[in-house]
């Protein structure tokens, strides 16, 4: 059986980062992705990366915004410990070859991003994810790691004492299905945005290693915190830069008006997103908008700043929508893209359950709260990237191999073979109607109803997916079957997301209940731990307080931008 | 809302394990500007889920959908449907250059090789410069923009017939590092570039400055490596002869001098080789003049050249220069 | 607009491929398009001169250009390296004003004019196809082509990168095609239409380049062609006089008559075998031309 010291699954930003730790403490590493690294969706993080890199801010600054962006609820310890390593993290990636845009002079030039009191968003154009993306792969050449490409994991392998032993792979090129020996996990799958029918994410981004983690009985938290990005194409929903603001860009109704000036005053177009998307549901829901959508408008940028700046972005509303943002403005409307939760970690990346490490969008460590601030996801890949990277490393090294058992392999092979004879509807169909749901009860604003109407269907969706069916009956590069898979992990996920919105009684961050319109600190300033009941065949639901720092700066106020 | 017709090779593994390969017709109906990605999730979700292909972010950054699109290799999330119907069929066929795996997907492992061949990653080394310029990144983030699709690799025209050629990407990647100002070893991958079916083995067709999506322009990269390569002294082989051939015949006649230039190309003994070729072209009354035309003013020129070699024009890079710290 | 060019064949036009340069002034003498030499022009240096002298090769780019401009005529040529090289050059001057000032800074230094970018860089091709009209050019058809199905050969450097061209080009470009079917010919549709002849590589990649011509040839012929024409000196030097060996490489017959666009149209144009060089050809086209009446 093949081993590892350490397995990393998923090869974005965190996992090649930690990739590069795992190398540098010697010990044997290696990362199974379902894509070629270079295919990850941290590539399509368009705006930029924060760190007070500027002698003017301050990594207190930063903490300070990033505390209350996330709405008082992320773990304070965490969010100072990324701002503190920020601008080494920074450095680090421009010594390995990033092409960040400089100021003359050549240092590194930052831009506005909302929520954020000084401008301190590091930015490669409008394709700093790219850009960041492809020189940790590059780094990822050179040491040589090996990554098994193109393989899904279908299971997380523990043993007797529920202690990580390994995975069970799913080799999506040739349909083989075989073990992988690990001494610790570290799981740094992204997100799960495909649960909304419509949003930014990327078709492979369907959040398995969250489900992989809770199905092996690590605890998963703040599930219901989905930040809408305020600027997702109207008819695809891809993603806008928030750069596009920072560069001056205009939210406006259909009747030409900044109505931003209504909602945050102050920072306008730069509010934090969960405010911006706010505002833009309500003007749609109100009238002032125009096909479920209202408007980015950058034409007063003028061509050249445009073409600088934001030249994938006018080529993307090109091809996507149609429109010339030089000379029109996009019709954008706030889209479902980034899980602030994920599985629990404390600020070193290490999970409850022993050996699962995790890292990036597939974590909650927890840095972003309620809400997450624009530039601060990338910050968070590479930073925790690296922590948890060493130690994991560190961890892995006074380990042995626990036992694998070998019964999982024939279970997983199992399932396959059901999933194959099905009879009943297919997963497309079957993730259309569950994502489409989820949109219209769980988006942006939600109220009791609606999600106790998304909890009570969820039984009924379980069943459906028992007889969910499979077209494609081959071994080589089975997409249909590998989809259908994913569909498991999906509910899963779908569950701890709308359990978690009915049970919180408040609204914070991205969590807006119309029911519930205010933050309760004194019952809800505290995270929801989901957990998977193996007997219930349900997900159950516990509470875990936030982690604290203590300083009176740091204690909750009204958010206003 | 106009109906398409999608041409697809379907391509299988049988049994014995032989390739098998067919075309096969959908019908859908879609507005022009439909992407031919969606256009594919929909046919594979609604008519046939055995339809495979590999896609990922929608929005031409992930690289994963690149595939022959009414004959051009195209990303498939970027191509609205009505740009590339001809008479309303989209044909889609694998990308060429590399080993099929089913439908659309083929083996992008030779690809990747060729792309760690040339080392994809920045050096240390004597030549390592620290003081950044803003102008100093202007060709790293041309070449920066590529994401690797392999678009350019399925359409260059010299892979078609040298599967042992780096290919466009592999070399728009080297050029990324030779440009770096962070990059220690220039001048040592400048030789390597040098090599047989490296920099020189391109015919210079810009099919990929066409097919890329990102307006890389790998070709210009691979003229701006061979500038270099040059510059460094690395002329012993054939392509770089030539190269320099040029300036040499313009100097003197104006013209070049094609009699001779076969000789300063490939050498004397290449050129005993190439009589048979001579002897096939003379029966025509194909073979040059040994004392061309010679254009009026030549002296001119001789003037303008001595003028830059004495105050060189960077008319390339236009970076203020960096001197390695 | 005007008729009257300044007329630049490129080296190949002058020496191995006259008979191109032949046809090319007879056409243009039938059809009313004035081609005036340039005396003092010397070889664009194709993309090699730009390869070994990036900031020599403008400099004889503007010269050319220059010379050009001084004789109040935009500037035609026969070969498509030497439109895609001087089509490169005018398009940075035209964009980049402050380079064009730092070559005209050199070149006035040794006496030549200095260049204002006003000139416009034209394939013969593309006047008689864009710039006649059709009913002029279908007028001198005196022996129309009666269906004969030609293979369109454009080769790569009217038509890449596509910025840089004063007319159609990328996959838009049909200039060839049109004038296929104003010879009353029909164009082929085949694969190996906007590839590579491998011409810039005959040398340092010997082999390569012949298994290209013989991809091109053969993918033609496969799709019906009975005659090949391309619009550039060198292409036709790679799909003609290296057909022959291209067989021997790839070890198959080829034996698809290939010609200049110009002898072609003149063939139409009922101008004499003589004076279009047609001796000349590496595959006699007589036999396809006979079959189809054309002779």
């Amino acid at each position: 059986m093949r081993s590892h010291d350490l397995i990393i699954v998923g090869a974005g930003l965190a996992g090649m980062r930690a990739a590069l730790e795992g190398v540098k403490a010697g010990i044997d590493v290696a990362i199974i992705s379902k894509i070629h690294p270079l295919r990850s969706h941290s590539c399509a993080a368009q705006g930029g990366i924060n760190a007070a890199i500027d002698p003017k801010d301050s990594r207190e600054s930063h903490t300070f915004d990033t505390v209350k962006g996330a709405d008082y609820i992320g773990d304070e310890d965490a969010i100072q410990l990324m701002c503190q390593e920020a601008p080494e993290a920074i450095l680090e990636m421009d010594r390995m070859g990033t092409p960040f845009s400089r100021l003359e002079g050549g240092l590194i030039a930052q831009r506005p991003f909302g929520g954020a009191s000084f401008d301190r968003t590091c930015y490669a154009a409008d394709r700093t994810g790219q850009v960041l993306l492809h020189t940790l792969w590059e780094q990822l050449v050179k040491a040589g790691v090996m990554v098994y490409e193109e393989c899904s994991v279908f299971r997380l392998v523990t043993d007797g004492e529920g202690h990580v032993s390994g995975a069970v792979v799913y080799d999506i090129k040739t349909g083989e299905v075989f073990p992988v020996g690990g001494k610790g996990i570290l799981m740094a799958t992204g997100g799960y945005g495909r649960v909304f029918i419509s949003n930014t994410n990327a078709t492979t981004n369907t959040g398995d290693g969250m489900a992989l983690a809770l199905r092996a009985g690590a605890p998963l938290a703040d599930m219901e915190f989905v930040q809408f990005h305020p600027t997702g194409l109207l008819t695809t929903g891809i993603l806008v830069t928030e750069g596009a603001r920072g560069e001056g860009g205009y939210l406006i109704n259909v009747h030409g008006e900044r109505f931003m000036s209504k909602y945050a005053p102050k920072k306008l177009e730069l509010a934090s997103r969960d405010v911006v998307s706010r505002a833009e549901q309500t003007e749609i829901i109100e009238g002032r908008g125009k096909n479920g959508a209202i408007f980015l408008d950058l034409r007063h940028l003028g061509a050249e700043k445009i073409l600088e700046r934001l030249p994938q972005i006018r080529q993307l509303a090109i091809d996507l929508e149609g429109v010339d943002p030089i000379h029109d403005p996009l019709p954008v409307r706030p889209t479902a893209h980034y899980s602030m939760g994920g599985i629990r970690t404390d600020k070193l990346g290490a999970s409850p359950l022993p050996g699962l490490f995790s890292a990036g969008e597939a974590a909650c460590v927890s840095v972003h709260g309620a809400n997450r601030l624009g530039g601060n996801s990338l910050l968070d890949t590479i930073v925790f990237g690296k922590i948890t990277g060493q130690h994991a490393s560190r961890y892995v090294q006074g380990q042995s191999q626990r036992d694998f058992p070998l019964s999982v392999l024939a279970e997983v092979k199992g399932r396959i073979s059901r999933l194959k004879q099905g009879k009943g509807m297919r997963a497309p169909d079957l993730l259309s109607r569950m994502a489409r749901d989820l949109n219209l009860h769980c988006g942006v604003f939600r109220n009791v109803e609606g999600l106790q109407e998304m909890v009570n269907q969820i039984p009924a969706l379980r069943q459906e997916y028992e007889r969910v069916s499979v077209q494609d009956q081959s071994e080589v590069f089975n997409v249909d079957l590998v989809r259908a898979w994913e569909l498991g992990n999906m509910l899963d996920l779908m569950e701890c997301i709308a359990r978690g919105a009915l049970a919180r009684q408040e609204s914070r961050g991205a969590h807006a209940r119309t029911d519930f319109p205010n933050r309760d600190d004194q019952n809800w300033r505290r995270h929801t731990i989901s957990h998977w009941d193996a007997n219930q065949g349900a997900v159950v639901l516990s509470h875990e307080a936030v982690r604290t720092l203590g300083l009176p700066e740091y204690e909750p106020m009204v958010r206003s931008y | 809302m106009p109906v398409y017709t999608f041409r697809i090779q379907r391509n299988w593994t049988t049994e014995q394990g032989t390739m098998e390969s067919h075309d096969r017709d959908y019908t859908l109906e879609v507005s022009e500007t439909t992407t031919v990605l969606l256009a594919l999730e929909e046919i594979k979700s609604r008519q046939d889920g055995t339809l495979t292909f590999r896609q990922s972010c929608r929005s031409a950054i992930c690289g994963s959908c690149a595939m022959k699109i009414s004959g051009r290799t195209r990303l498939a999330c970027k191509t609205h449907v009505g740009e590339v119907a001809k008479e309303g069929v989209v044909s889609l066929a694998p990308m060429a250059n590399q080993p099929i795996l089913k439908d659309l997907v083929v083996d992008i492992a030779p690809f990747y090789r060729k792309v760690h061949q040339v080392r994809p990653y920045l050096e240390d080394g004597p030549e390592q410069a620290h003081t950044l310029d803003k102008s100093a990144y202007d060709q790293v983030n041309q070449v920066t923009q590529c994401i690797m699709c392999g678009c350019c690799y399925s359409d260059c025209t010299m892979l078609e017939v040298n599967d042992d050629f780096a290919g466009p990407a592999a070399l728009a990647k080297a050029f990324r590092v030779v440009s770096d100002p962070r990059e220690g070893q220039k001048t040592r991958r400048l030789w390597e570039l040098s090599e047989p079916n490296m920099m020189w083995s391109c015919t210079r067709c810009a099919m990929c400055v066409e097919s890329c999506p990102k307006d890389v322009k790998p070709m210009e990269a691979i003229v701006k490596l061979r500038t270099r390569g040059i510059a460094k002294g690395f002329v012993d082989g054939p392509g770089a002869k030539h190269a320099l051939a040029f300036h040499d015949d313009i100097q003197r006649w104006g013209d070049l001098n094609e009699f001779t230039l076969l000789q300063r190309t490939v050498g004397i003994l290449g050129s005993i080789g190439e009589l048979g070729t001579a002897w096939h072209l003379l029966k025509r009354g194909k073979i040059p003049s040994p004392f061309p035309h010679k254009a009026q003013g030549v002296e001119e020129l001789r003037k303008i050249y001595q003028l830059l070699e004495e105050h060189p024009i960077d008319v390339e890079t236009k970076a203020k220069e960096i001197v390695p710290e | 607009m005007s008729l009257e060019f300044a007329y630049y064949p490129g080296c190949a036009a002058k020496q191995v491929q006259k008979e191109a340069d032949w046809a090319a002034q007879a056409v243009a003498r039938e059809l009313g398009i004035g081609l005036h030499p340039m005396p003092q022009a010397t070889c664009c240096g194709a993309v090699s001169l730009r390869e070994s002298k990036p900031a020599f090769a403008l400099a004889v780019a503007a010269r050319i250009l220059s010379e050009a401009e001084a004789q109040g005529r935009h500037l035609v040529t026969i070969c498509n390296t030497c439109l895609q090289t001087l089509s490169y050059a005018n398009h940075r001057f035209r964009t980049e004003p402050e380079l064009l000032e730092q070559i005209n800074h050199v070149i006035v230094q040794a006496g030549v004019r200095p260049y204002k970018a006003t000139i416009l860089v034209y394939h013969l091709l593309w006047v008689i196809t864009d710039q006649l009209d059709p009913d002029r050019v279908k007028e001198k058809i005196r022996r129309p082509l009666n269906g004969l199905r030609v293979a369109p050969f454009y080769g790569c450097h009217n038509l890449r990168p596509e910025e840089i061209f004063d007319s159609k080009a990328g996959e838009k470009a049909d200039h060839l095609d049109r004038l296929i079917q104003l010879m009353g010919g029909t164009p082929v549709a085949y694969d190996g239409h906007d590839k590579c002849c491998g011409f810039h590589v005959m040398l340092s990649d010997a082999t390569e380049m012949r298994t290209m011509v013989a991809k091109n040839c053969l993918s033609a012929k496969g799709a019906g062609a009975e005659v090949l024409i391309t619009p550039c000196t060198l292409c036709d030097m790679a799909m003609g006089a290296y057909q022959k060996l291209a067989e021997d490489t790839v070890g198959q017959e080829i034996n698809l008559p290939e010609m200049n666009f110009a002898q072609l149209l003149g063939i139409a144009m009922n101008i004499s075998t003589e004076t279009l060089g047609i001796r000349r050809l590496h595959v006699d086209p007589h036999a396809a031309l006979a079959e189809r009446g054309v002779v």
